[in-house]
């Protein structure tokens, strides 16, 4: 192009959506075409840094499959394969059909509605969220944590971390203890800030050590790979403590005592023993009485095991203490494959390095000095005991006292004091029942971890109400939605509303999930006619992010712990062609055109935290432009209205001391003794009882202490079945949503290992198999099968083979993507049951044991 | 006993149960009327399937936000606002996941 020939010439702020870290970027903009995405570097969090899934979103914009009018579908048959013979429609019919459906389902029985999102939808997903609840339904699914979500670990996490997510302290942090987390080297939350905080934490000397079965993104840049079975994180960590605990004697008493409930009474029961009141009580060791954990102490025993008038009390961290002394690093080893020798060095690292007692002094506080962190998510977490694994690593961090203090692991933003200028926003981690921590924000609120929220016969097609814990239920939509009855429902659903989300993939077993399809009409917001869309009825052109302006992209865009706040934009690069429409806006017409504006109106009230004097109005209709600018003052004050940030781009300030490392300026107590999961336990009888239904559902590790058990892949006997399948995550490419990129798919096509099942060698000279050849991998659990190329490598565990979690896409409408050899689909191998999933999240398991035979090809 | 009479403005995931936005509940002790009254007023009204979504077995459920002039109302046993024929605003939300 000649210089007189451009006409315009702008760089763009606005906010990536290529994986759940939402980065702060700009876009350069030519004569109405953008032809470049940067890093921002006004954010101070990122410095500019970008990774390769922001910068290929041009591919994205400019993709010839994007997905541009409205269409219905005109064969009445549904299946992988079969063509939906799909004709395209005019908006107006698209709405005045959907519209006329919600009214009619709303008028027999809302619930009959299933609302599902992706995460990264973000923010068109709250609006999706919000209509959802309006309209009265219970059915909200978050379906792009199909496969991927942490349920376990943001239950856990919340309780313990008073956040979603947490991040190590790379400021501060001298030994990373990783078990299997991307952090730092290409996923996880807030990507390319926490890439450049590792970079500049190793720089400085910090010891990162990785226990995975794979070598991927983390332990390939780390110090020391610790191979590791699958699901057996538990165990190894259990043996860690008892080693603390019992051996080393190693732990931090004082945070223990006056920051945990490790000194509250129990029972024989496990029951917390309470005053008259009603109050957890601690022991005074000096006037050798119970008293309730807020009066005053002379001596507070954090280590108790004595008869009291005829009965046995021990407190909290002496059952502990007692407990975990039957995991000997021996028998760590036996399940783990981690050497007895690795786990007692492991544990003597991680408790030396503590530095328990020591204190630093920032900004004029001083605060105890962890210098350690210890991370997990979706690896260790994934599997059959989700919930109990993060209560095992949860309880080392607590040990060592390395939890929301200088150098160790922060939840993310779990205090904000508020912009200097205007205060807002404003939270804070408080003291709740029993003396326990209740989250300041909960990213969905209001199913908060603390104060609990108690099982209940459901009335949700993903049984969230009676196992409120899970905060990923899309699992067992499919199967309850196909047979509602058996699960206690007394409707089936008729109507589905989908946005940004593919869980026609990314949920267990794909062929089980496609009948609930064939039952249901969907409606589809889509930038592709992905697998989901291809068994849906209807669907919509949605914006892609650099077409549309959000509400609140910022959601999760302070994916780091410490140093910054930064709230971005994202704002529209482009305007839609064609006739794409942003599905918040849709969404708003539709409320309207069903009569539920006031419904509407109300809910986004509460669940945007819009506050006095910019409530909206029940009796109007507003605009997506209206509803952002209301939700920045709301959030931020009448100063940082939406010209403010079109204007600005993003608002960011600096963090304070009080805010990062909360827990010493907030006086409650974290549990490292769950009490509450008895009482769960009790009402879950009392409902399978009533019932007569749930009988399958395993209710042995609704217990106060953590212990290691088995996967179902764990006990699997026959000798042919006798590898363990894993999938890992690659920093190019995120879940279902990329494959279709023609930058990233060609990254993909030079990686070694992103399109291959990968084997040990020793294990692949063993069957036979040599690099290149084509295998099969044959489920235990479904005996479903799926083929690759092999790929022979050290870098992974001799008994297991991996594959990337994103391949193995089957769309006409992602050519790209759907190519033979470019990956497996990961998720064809599992079987969907409560035996397969985690029944106190509802997480998936997702370690599944293969016989691996070589083939002659695809 | 005076009586009062409470206009109730109901949303969220009770429209299968409450069909109509707007509702009229008498409460018949206006010097003991709280917002905890209400509630159990309308669980009384509707029965045991609108019981189950406004309360668990320890008390009113998490899901239940209860507004009054426009802000939230934090503590249900305050007395319900002067005047007749007070206003409050009832939002049943459900439980919502994430990744």
């Amino acid at each position: 192009m000649k210089v007189d020939e451009i006409q315009e010439d702008v760089w763009i702020t606005t906010v990536c959506a290529n994986c759940f870290s939402f980065c702060p970027i700009k876009a350069h903009r030519v004569n109405g075409v953008v032809t470049k995405i940067e890093g921002n570097p006004d954010d101070p969090l990122t410095q500019g840094r970008i990774c390769a899934r922001g910068l290929s979103g041009i591919n994205i914009l400019y993709d010839p499959n994007r997905l541009d009018y409205p269409m219905k579908r005109t064969n009445p048959l549904k299946g992988r394969g079969v063509d939906p013979k799909w004709q395209r429609i005019s908006w107006d019919e698209a709405l005045d059909t959907i519209s006329e459906k919600l009214k009619k389902v709303r008028a027999d029985d809302p619930r009959k509605l299933v609302a599902s999102f992706g995460v990264n939808g973000g923010p068109q997903s709250y609006t999706l969220e919000a209509f959802a609840v309006a309209f009265g339904t219970p059915n909200l699914f978050v379906g792009g944590a199909g496969n991927h979500c942490a349920s376990g670990k943001h239950f856990i996490g919340g309780l313990t971390h008073a956040a979603w997510v947490s991040q190590p302290d790379f400021n501060y942090c001298n030994y990373f203890l990783n078990f299997g987390v991307p952090i730092g080297t290409g996923a996880y939350y807030g990507v390319n800030t926490m890439v450049r905080k590792m970079a500049e934490a190793r720089s400085r000397g910090m010891k990162h050590v990785v226990l995975d079965p794979w070598m991927g993104m983390p332990a390939q840049s780390a110090d020391e790979w610790v191979p590791i079975i699958p699901g057996t994180d538990a165990a190894v960590a259990l043996a860690m403590v008892n080693l603390l605990l019992n051996e080393y004697r190693i732990y931090d008493h004082e945070y223990l005592e006056h920051e945990t409930n490790g000194p509250y009474l129990v029972d024989d029961e496990g029951r917390y023993v309470r005053s008259a009141d009603g109050k957890p009580q601690m022991w005074d060791s000096v006037e050798k009485k119970a008293k309730p954990y807020d009066a005053a102490f002379a001596t507070v025993a954090l280590e108790l095991d004595e008869v009291v008038d005829g009965r046995r009390l021990r407190t909290a961290f002496s059952v502990i203490k007692d407990h975990v002394k039957k995991y000997t690093p021996d028998m760590a080893a036996e399940i783990s494959d981690v050497s007895a020798d690795t786990i007692r060095r492991l544990a003597r690292e991680f408790g030396e390095e503590a530095r328990i007692g020591d204190t630093i002094t920032l900004d004029g506080h001083t605060l105890p000095f962890r210098p350690v962190a210890l991370a997990y998510f979706k690896g260790p977490q994934a599997h059959r005991h989700s919930a109990m694994t993060s209560v095992a690593l949860e309880l080392l961090s607590a040990v060592a006292g390395v939890r929301s203090t200088p150098g160790s692991f922060i939840g993310i933003n779990a205090r904000s004091v508020g912009h200097p200028e205007t205060g807002f926003p404003k939270w804070s981690p408080s003291d709740g029942p029993d003396g326990l921590l209740v989250t300041g924000r909960w990213v969905v609120p209001p199913s908060q971890p603390w104060p609990p929220i108690y099982p209940k016969k459901p009335q949700d097609l993903g049984l969230a109400q009676l196992i409120p814990p899970s905060h990923g239920n899309t699992p067992m939509l499919p199967l309850v939605a196909q047979e509602p009855e058996k699960y206690g429902i007394d409707y089936k659903p008729e109507l589905h509303i989908m946005l940004n989300t593919n869980f026609a993939m990314t949920l267990s077993d794909p062929e089980v999930v496609e009948g609930f399809f064939k039952d249901i009409f969907t409606v589809n917001f889509n930038i592709f006619l992905d697998e989901s869309a291809e068994l849906s009825d209807i669907v919509l052109p949605d914006a892609s992010y650099l077409e549309r302006l959000d509400i609140n992209a910022d959601w999760m865009a302070n994916g780091c712990a410490v140093d910054s706040w930064s709230y971005p934009l994202r704002q529209p690069v482009v305007a839609p062609v064609a006739e794409r429409r942003p599905s918040a806006a849709v969404l708003l017409e539709l409320a309207e055109r069903v009569g539920m504006t006031p419904d509407i109106n109300s809910v986004i009230n509460v669940s945007f935290s819009f506050r006095e004097p910019h409530l909206l109005e029940t009796d109007r209709t507003y605009t997506v432009e209206e509803l952002t600018d209301i939700r920045y003052k709301s959030w931020f004050g009448d100063k940082f209205d939406l010209e403010w940030m079109k204007e600005h781009g993003i608002l960011v300030w600096p963090k304070k001391v009080e805010e990062m490392y909360w827990h010493s300026f907030v006086k409650t107590r974290i549990p490292i003794y769950f009490e509450h999961f008895l009482t769960f336990k009790e009402d879950l009888e009392a409902i399978q009882r009533d019932t007569g239904l749930f009988s399958e559902l395993d209710l042995e590790d609704y217990q106060p202490v953590p212990d290691w058990r088995p996967c179902e892949s764990h006990t699997e006997s026959r000798p042919d079945f006798d590898l363990t399948a894993i999938y890992f995550r690659v920093p190019f490419q995120s879940f279902s949503m990329t494959g279709n990129n023609a930058f990233l798919d060609e990254v993909s096509a030079i990686d070694p290992y992103v399109e291959h099942v990968n084997i040990n060698a020793a294990t692949a000279a063993r069957k036979g198999i040599k690099d290149g050849d084509w295998v099969e991998l044959e489920s235990a659990a479904n005996g479903k099968t799926v083929r690759a190329r092999a790929r022979v490598t050290q870098a992974i565990h001799p008994a297991v083979v991996a594959v990337s979690g994103h391949g193995g896409h089957w769309a006409k409408g992602l050519p790209l993507a759907s190519r033979p050899g470019k990956g497996v689909n990961f998720n064809r191998l599992l079987k969907q049951d409560f035996d397969h999933m985690d029944t106190l999240s509802l997480n998936l398991d997702l370690c599944v044991k293969v016989k691996v035979t070589k083939v002659t090809g695809p | 006993m005076a009586p009062v009479i409470v206009n109730v403005e109901f949303y969220g995931v009770v429209r299968d149960i409450v069909r109509d936005t707007k509702v009229e509940l008498r409460l018949d002790d206006r010097e003991g009327a709280t917002f905890r009254k209400v509630l159990e007023g309308l669980a009384e009204r509707y029965g045991p399937a609108l019981h189950d979504r406004l309360f668990d077995r320890y008390g009113p459920s998490s899901f239940v936000k209860v507004f009054s002039g426009g802000k939230a109302v934090t503590d249900l046993d305050q007395p319900l606002p002067e005047g007749d024929g007070p206003a409050i605003r009832i939002i049943v939300f459900a439980a919502a996941g994430g990744g």
